[in-house]
């Protein structure tokens, strides 16, 4: 039921209430007069070394990540089925054979076009 | 725990068979690109395997030895050919991939013939039925989709063999994502719930954004892809919301089950007019109507050419088969509310497209506002809510699609050699120069026109009897004054062949073995099927019974 | 709560991805607004699949999500692969192909 969840939903306002309360607090009463020395990196970590913008990182993060999107979102099919392959039986089984191996042909591409080699 | 094996859906096979050799030589394909120089070791067991299934078909599906089944023969066949194909083209991987394409494309056409004349599988083709829990239907307008997108398919891979290889754009997904695009084409013509629909109509999608940006070092390839995909990413979600909405007002998503819900004089009427709206802005960008029209331009000139005829004929074809069904089928009861919107917007498709055309320079970028232009035509039969407009509609995407692939083919050949896009003053003199390359193109854009006894003029000559059957005598007129107008363009490109004369840098047309049969073949259909027409229309006119 | 609620909760969804992609620039922006509508449609269909007490509309969900997933992948290659040519991802710089 919906009430269950009351205690939740208390945690929440709780949690948000307190960090807005402080925050709120603090930017009202608190001082504030900045000087060069305060404002400087050195107060909080080193200077960068270099923007972060324009930083490249190699691409082929993004077809890892995309592959791994892809067959990650796959097993979406696969669930329905592992809870109700005892009742589908060896229809069921001969669907899911098909489609894991109409799967299994894009992964063998995959892996045989390079893409998850990393050199 | 609850016995679901009587929820367990008859599914007939026969009745997606050619999608099924398509995705097997997909299949096919993918893995002889994996294993590059031991291609063998992966077409000989793949060979065997489809003879072998073609040997069991035969001995399980046969119902005399005077009369065997077909898809069992033609797996033989095609097995055969699998391992034949691989032996004797081992020396040029990239012609044996387009081979192996086009024995699955032709496999697809002959199954697809199969389902026309083998009429066992449901007693009679016509009578329309549905399997697979009625997801997938079995009737005229799948099968006439199924033409229509094999044999662009078809025509497209041998005419534009050379051309990839010449601009260095070739990729081993070239081939299975036109398939792929193929396949997604051909199940939407078929799709007869909004889950099928929708699949199909992503999956021939996506394909075709990979393959339009399929040119990657082409700026132009590339932005029009990224634009095609953004819009078409949009179209979707439009559509899908309109999915959405008519679910929550019928509670079906299967078409018939959509109109059954529509019928019932309680069901919100607002909501499902909303959907119709979104539904209709989804369909119209694939269809290409004004005002969704604004990719058309851009995508046609920027994907290489053979992608270009592709998409240009059978996604046509297979985005007005889903637009018919959607909107004859499911959106049927409020046929009141949304004959005269769609009938406006064929009315300014045909307009704009004409008008848009006149001014432009580039080939391409003419043909694509032409699509437009045509787009506005094919839509006069859906409008026409009628059998007559049904089967009008069906014809009209055949022989547009023939006639454009030809005109694309033309350019094709210009463009082939020369690394930039054709405009007008680059057909100056064709005439002269390349005699028989003007003459195919000149009887294209005669086509186009629709100018007798061309295959374009059957097209027009149908869905205008069908729109003036219907009492739609104001787009039927304005369908025959565009088509003057646009007669003029096309007119220009063919005064540029005949009556000027080459310029010293004009483009030279290149030609290749592949570019030949595909033409010739295209070219050939205009000609004879504008002379015998009677063979497809009869088809055409039987197909229009929708399942419902 | 009532089922209208979800309803309005995918519209104004809805509303917000598309008017998103109307007005923002940034591919990448484009393309969460899309993502931004396709879950508009999940909701609403797992809201009215709970109406009417069937299980197509969550059927439909799931296929939605892994079409969604698929859009992503080609539409970033596509993206990474622009920017890479360009440095840029703003729609308006695509300039080549307007005439």
């Amino acid at each position: 039921m919906l009430a269950d969840y009351l205690p939740v939903l208390l945690l929440f306002v709780v949690a948000f209430g307190f960090v807005a309360a402080s925050l709120g607090v603090s930017a009202l009463v608190g001082p504030r007069r900045p000087n060069p020395s305060k404002l400087s990196a050195y107060e909080c970590g080193n200077e960068p070394l270099a923007q972060v913008k324009g930083t490249r990182f190699s691409v082929k993060f993004y077809l890892v990540a995309m592959m791994f999107l892809i067959f990650d979102i796959e097993t979406v099919f696969v669930y329905p089925w592992a809870i109700t392959t005892a009742d589908l039986g060896w229809f069921g089984f001969g669907q899911m054979a098909l489609f894991l191996g109409l799967l299994g042909v894009a992964f063998v591409y995959e892996i045989g076009r390079g893409g998850l080699t990393w050199d | 725990m609850t016995d679901l094996t009587q929820f367990l859906p008859d599914i007939a096979w026969s009745s997606v068979a050619p999608e099924i050799a398509m995705t097997v030589a997909v299949v096919v394909l993918l893995l002889m690109t994996v294993a590059g120089r031991r291609r063998m070791w992966v077409a000989t067991p793949m060979g065997l395997a489809i003879a072998g299934v073609g040997v069991a078909l035969l001995v399980v599906e046969s119902t005399s030895p005077a009369d065997p089944s077909l898809p069992g023969l033609l797996a033989i066949v095609a097995g055969v050919a699998l391992v034949a194909l691989t032996f004797g083209l081992a020396g040029v991987p990239r012609a044996l991939h387009a081979w192996i394409a086009g024995l699955g494309a032709g496999a697809a056409l002959v199954l697809t013939a199969w389902q026309i004349f083998d009429v066992a599988w449901t007693g009679s083709l016509f009578a329309a039925s549905t399997t697979m829990e009625g997801s997938v239907a079995m009737d005229g307008l799948a099968i006439f989709t199924r033409i229509t997108v094999y044999l662009s398919t078809l025509l497209v891979l041998p005419i534009g063999f050379a051309y990839v290889r010449d601009r260095n754009i070739h990729r081993p997904e070239f081939e299975p994502l036109l398939l792929l695009s193929a396949v997604g084409m051909a199940l939407l013509g078929a799709a007869n719930d909004v889950i099928t629909l929708f699949i199909a109509l992503e999956v021939l999608s996506i394909a075709l954004y990979v393959l339009t940006g399929s040119a990657r070092r082409d700026r132009r390839s590339q932005e029009a892809a990224v634009k095609y995909f953004v819009l078409g990413a949009v179209a979707s979600a439009i559509l899908l919301y309109g999915f959405a909405l008519s679910y929550i007002a019928t509670g079906s998503l299967e078409l018939p089950g959509i109109a059954l819900g529509m019928a019932d004089p309680g069901s919100p009427l607002r909501l499902l007019a909303v959907s119709m709206v979104l539904v209709l802005v989804g369909v119209g960008f694939k269809v290409a109507l004004v005002p969704f029209q604004l990719w058309v331009p851009d995508v046609y000139e920027g994907a290489p050419t053979n992608v270009t005829a592709f998409m240009g004929a059978a996604t046509k074809a297979a985005g007005f088969a889903a637009m018919l069904r959607l909107f004859v089928v499911a959106w049927a009861p409020l046929a009141d509310l949304w004959v005269p919107i769609v009938a406006v917007l064929a009315g300014l498709s045909m307009a704009y497209g004409a008008w848009a055309a006149l001014v432009q320079d580039d080939v391409k970028r003419l043909l694509a506002y032409s699509a437009v232009a045509h787009a506005g035509y094919a839509t006069i039969g859906i409008v026409s809510l009628s059998d007559a407009g049904l089967s009008a509609t069906m014809w009209y995407l055949f022989t547009y699609a023939i006639t454009s692939i030809t005109a694309l083919g033309g350019i094709i050949a210009i463009e082939r050699r020369n690394h930039r896009a054709v405009s007008i003053s680059d057909l100056n003199g064709l005439g002269r120069t390349s005699p028989a390359l003007a003459a195919v193109m000149s009887l294209a854009l005669l086509s186009l026109a629709g100018i007798p006894p061309t295959l374009g003029f059957e097209g027009k000559l149908g869905v205008f009897t069908a729109g003036m059957l219907s009492g739609l005598t104001w787009l039927v007129v304005l369908g025959v004054v565009t088509s003057v107008v646009s007669a003029f363009y096309y007119l220009r490109l063919m005064g540029a062949m005949f009556l000027t004369d080459p310029a010293p840098d004009a483009p030279v047309p290149a030609y290749s073995h592949g570019w030949n049969a595909g033409v010739t073949v295209a070219a050939g259909l205009i000609v004879y099927l504008g002379l015998q027409p009677s063979i497809l229309l009869d088809l055409a006119e039987r197909a229009a019974v929708l399942a419902r | 709560m009532p089922i209208g609620a979800y309803y309005l909760v995918a519209a104004v969804l809805f509303a917000t991805g598309l008017a998103g992609v109307l007005i923002r620039r940034n591919l990448i922006v484009l393309f969460m607004c899309v993502e931004l509508m396709l879950n508009a449609v999940n909701l609403s269909l797992v809201a009215a699949a709970r109406m009417w007490g069937g299980p197509e509309g969550q059927v439909f969900v799931f296929f939605v999500i892994v079409v969604a997933a698929a859009e992503v992948v080609v539409g970033l290659a596509l993206i990474v692969n622009i920017f890479f040519r360009r440095g840029t991802l703003d729609v308006d710089a695509q300039h080549l192909l307007r005439h």
